[in-house]
């Protein structure tokens, strides 16, 4: 095929300068911005609020030991924290709601999250009849360094049998998936509460706190045990991008492009159970934030997926650390968790959402 | 190129088409005719590689077409399925820069060459000055059209299309047809697609493949297949069939049921 | 095909009643202590040991009555809800209804002390939002029925992640709603029975009453409509019927899932194209599920017991997995 000559030199240097100036390139200003503010806040406020002087004293060692302590071993791994998990549970919902071609997907409506939930709490219940001594303190660090651990094991597991139940003549139905992930997500839901009930034990209540997803009395450990996953999950969606701007054409047209589809919906499910089975191992089922920010994201972004995924990314990291700071100030000393206030959040904003489409 | 040996499909239990062996001629429009259930999708399928063979096979180039590279067979043919999914809010000219998926590495992002593809994509099906609209907002035929530009910035040799004019109002379906055509034409792409309507096939068609039952019936030129004693078999209607535009054949049709001669109404062989 | 399993009505009913009637029976039978059916005759007409009398006439038969009652519900409210909207998987479990009825009674126990009239009531209101909230959020798509269910999917998450933070400021309570949010007829006498029976028996007697009308929803809407019917009102009726049932049995029991489900299924296919029996075999096969999972529910762990919706949630999820593998597209057959 011929073609005219092009006539454009120095077409990366204009592209790179109209990125900058478009108008994709603000809303990722806005949406960093609004992390950086959110992030400053979830440190300075609290139980106790410190003021921006003080903060910067905490964090450059030359404040009172108490501000240091509540600086650095309390709001700063718990803000981080929160913002690794926002990342987590976004990008997986992206991802899965991508792959189900279901904008009301995600982790814990495929039983993702619920597999992670139910072999988290078998484990620690395990943990706690093996180490039967009397120290209460002792049973839950012991428990809480594997858990993530089992968590990913349990949604690897469950991410393993909804992908192969939701087949169609040897292919991947996404509507059968989705379906298939609801009902072993109810099936693991009841077990895991069946389970607990049966236990009945005075531990219940640190169980409880953790399976309404919770940032409370997460550590600096915590964020080790994370961050890797982080890392390994941005990675895996790096690469999937092109592929998933393929994949959103129905299935015969993506192969004839070239694209082998059953190796790239299962690597995109691998990843999306990293991400989120790696959070709920961590601070526990956390729903609607992966179900709630790919949507914003989408409704900003267009159809451009690589400016969707950044922003999940940005937004996720907010919701998640304004729902750990609403919840810690707004019902003083009572703690509401993450999981509830983004759900309260998200709900009424999601009916906005959807009323406003077509 | 492309060509079939006894080539047989199945869904599961079901045989869909048995033993097929035809061979699709290089450089020209070939048209799969036949009656709902006779097979046409499945068989275009399997020329696109995407159903395994009950029995025979589908050889692209003497080698069978189960056996290629799946990115290799991208890059020599380009199929449009009957009802394409359209991607929320995406606009004409980043739906057409997908055809060129093949082209790179996975992880790669469009070259200039990529870019220089799609404006001619977009230049040869006329959609230019629609390039930056959703695709959703535009019309059925305009819809085609992006589609197959799409298909065209694949730049492959081959072009499958599923029933591309079922369900567009008729001029759409003839500037559909007409596109093809000129495609042919002037730069050499092979067509092959399945229609209903016989005189459209008989009008753009340089050879016509009629399956029935699953089984293929007749193949030849359009003169040569549309028969009155063919189109009476395989579709169960009395024609009459007359000489339309270049000669080639024109059929008017009616019902078995009826005794009488039909009354003389107007048709119309239409150029859009 | 769903027409070679048609059977006769009257075998069908038949063999169903029996095989209730035995379960009842054995239900009467097992538990803490083993009780022979002589030993439930004779406290049946008070010539046995007071022990034996308790058990059976205060803790058994109560009980049993409350799985049969409400096993039969759950199997009406589903079916119901299946015909209304031409949703084979239409259920209260699947449309947030239980989920949301479970909450409502969860806040009014932790936010507060009601006396136990109130608790159907909240139910019944929690219930209502929550499916109200699935069929908005299913928006206009309602007529693909996986939209509503993913819907229902959706709304059932958010009722469950309030439930479980409601559970973390309920204190002392904590432990007992746990046990409560898995569903079990532990427990249950006759007080409860009592309390519940109104709510059950009367949508019952309402469904009984409204047959033609159900089944002509059955059909196209356009068509229905043609015949004389104000469709959407029915429906509307219909439905809340079908939420009254299963939220007034979740205000008591907790939430029970899967049997809304299955027993309208079963009942399908055993019955074919004879429509008519769809209900009243949908409601024998529901408190049979019901009683046969709260038989397991006080065996399978002796001397403790399970919670009965632990087990229907296990026995249900693969059948309803097998369903889906075993179908083409979940549009009511």
């Amino acid at each position: 095929m011929t073609h005219p000559a092009t006539t454009t030199p120095r077409a990366d240097q204009r592209s790179l300068r109209k990125f900058c100036t478009s108008p994709i390139a603000r809303l990722i200003l806005a949406g960093g911005l609004s992390l950086a503010i959110v992030l400053v806040a979830g440190v300075q406020l609290g139980a106790i609020d410190l003021s921006w002087a003080q903060v910067w004293a905490g964090l450059t060692g030359d404040s009172s030991e108490h501000v240091q302590r509540v600086v650095f071993e309390l709001r700063l791994p718990r803000t981080l924290t929160g913002v690794l998990i926002g990342i987590h549970f976004a990008l997986s919902g992206w991802l899965l709601q991508l792959l189900s071609r279901n904008p009301l997907a995600e982790a814990g409506i495929l039983g993702i999250s619920a597999g992670a939930s139910l072999v988290a709490v078998v484990a620690f219940i395990i943990g706690d009849w093996l180490v039967s001594s009397a120290n209460p303190y002792n049973n839950t660090s012991f428990a809480l360094q594997y858990l993530p651990l089992f968590a990913m094991a349990g949604g690897l597991v469950t991410a393993l049998a909804v992908y192969f139940l939701g087949m169609r003549h040897g292919h991947l139905s996404p509507v059968k998936m989705t379906l298939t992930g609801a009902v072993i997500a109810g099936m693991l839901h009841a077990l895991t509460t069946g389970a607990l009930a049966f236990w009945g034990h005075a531990h219940t209540e640190l169980v409880a706190q953790w399976l309404a997803g919770s940032l409370y009395g997460a550590e600096w450990q915590h964020l080790h045990t994370l961050l890797p996953w982080t890392l390994i999950g941005l990675a895996g969606v790096a690469l999937l991008v092109r592929p998933l701007e393929v994949m959103q054409l129905d299935d015969e047209h993506v192969r004839t492009l070239g694209l082998v589809l059953n190796r790239w919906r299962a690597f995109a499910l691998l990843i999306a159970t990293l991400l989120a089975a790696s959070a709920v191992g961590v601070v526990g089922p956390v729903g609607f934030i992966g179900l709630l920010i790919p949507h914003i994201s989408r409704r900003l972004a267009g159809a451009n997926l690589p400016v969707q995924l950044v922003l999940c990314v940005l937004l996720g990291a907010v919701l998640a650390v304004l729902a750990d700071l609403l919840g810690r100030t707004l019902f003083s000393p009572y703690e509401v968790p993450v999981g509830v206030v983004s759900a309260v959040l998200g709900v009424p904003f999601f009916l906005y959402l959807l009323s406003r489409q077509p | 190129m492309l060509r079939t040996e006894h080539l047989s499909l199945a869904y599961g239990d079901k045989p869909v088409v048995d033993n097929v062996s035809l061979a699709i001629p290089e450089g020209g429009i070939t048209c799969l005719l036949g009656p709902n259930g006779s097979g046409k999708s499945t068989l275009l399928k399997s020329f696109a590689g995407l159903l395994p063979p009950r029995s025979g096979q589908v050889f692209l180039d003497n080698r069978p077409v189960t056996q290629w590279d799946r990115r290799r067979l991208a890059l020599r043919l380009a199929m449009l399925p009957q009802k394409p999914i359209v991607p929320d809010g995406i606009r004409v000219r980043d739906l057409i820069a997908l055809g060129r998926f093949p082209h790179r590495k996975w992880w790669q992002r469009n070259l200039t060459t990529d870019d220089n593809a799609t404006i001619d994509a977009m230049a040869m099906t006329g959609v230019s000055d629609l390039a930056e609209r959703p695709v959703e907002a535009l019309s059925g035929g305009q819809q085609q059209r992006v589609w197959i530009a799409m298909a065209l910035a694949q730049e492959t040799d081959i072009l499958l299309l599923d029933e591309p004019t079922t369900f567009l109002d008729w001029g759409y379906q003839l500037e559909v047809l007409e596109l093809l055509s000129t495609l042919n034409r002037e730069h050499g792409l092979t067509v092959v697609m399945s229609l209903h309507d016989l005189n459209q096939a008989a009008q753009f068609a340089d050879r016509i493949a009629v399956l029935a039952n699953g089984q293929l019936d007749t193949i030849g030129s359009p003169a040569e297949v549309i028969t009155e004693s063919l189109v009476n078999r395989v579709f169960r209607v009395h024609t009459s069939i007359t000489a339309g535009r270049e000669g080639r054949p024109f059929c008017t049709g009616f019902a078995e049921s009826t005794q009488s001669r039909p009354k003389q109404r107007p048709h119309c062989t239409a150029a859009s | 095909m769903a027409n070679d399993a048609t059977l006769r009505p009257t075998a069908l009913y038949g063999a169903t009643v029996s095989f209730l009637a035995l379960l009842f029976v054995v239900g009467l039978m097992m538990g803490s202590r083993w009780i022979s059916p002589s030993q439930i005759l004779a406290a049946l007409d008070g010539s046995s040991d007071l022990l034996t009398r308790i058990t059976v006439l205060e803790l058994r038969l109560p009980r049993n009555l409350l799985g049969l009652l409400g096993g039969a519900a759950l199997g009406v409210a589903g079916a119901v809800m299946q015909g209304v909207t031409r949703n084979s998987l239409a259920s209260p479990g699947l449309t947030g209804v239980i989920a949301s009825a479970a909450l409502a009674v969860v806040s009014l126990r932790t936010l507060g002390s009601p006396g136990a009239m109130w608790l159907p009531l909240m139910a019944l209101g929690g219930g209502l939002l929550g499916g109200a909230l699935t069929f908005a959020i299913a928006g206009r798509r309602k007529l693909q029925p996986e939209r509503v269910v993913l819907a229902g999917i959706a709304v059932t998450s958010l009722a469950t992640a309030l439930t479980t933070g409601l559970l973390l400021v309920s204190g002392a309570e904590a432990a007992e709603l746990y046990y409560w949010l898995a569903g079990s007829l532990m427990g249950r006498g006759w007080l409860q029975l009592q309390m519940v029976l109104p709510w059950l028996l009367l949508p019952l007697f309402a469904l009984l009453v409204m047959q033609r009308p159900f089944r002509l929803l059955q059909l196209d809407d356009d068509l229905a409509q043609a015949m004389g019917l104000a469709v959407g009102r029915w429906r509307l009726v219909f439905l809340l019927l079908a939420l009254l049932l299963a939220a007034a049995l979740v205000a008591f029991t907790g939430p029970i899932v899967f049997i809304g489900l299955v027993a309208p299924h079963i009942a399908r296919r055993m019955i074919g194209n004879q429509i008519q029996h769809w209900l009243p075999l949908s409601a024998l096969l529901g408190g049979l599920l019901l009683l046969a999972a709260d038989i397991l529910a006080r065996q399978l762990a002796f001397p403790q017991e399970l919670p009965v919706g632990m087990l229907t949630a296990l026995i249900g999820a693969p059948w309803l997995i097998y369903l889906l593998n075993s179908r083409t597209s979940p549009r009511s057959a």
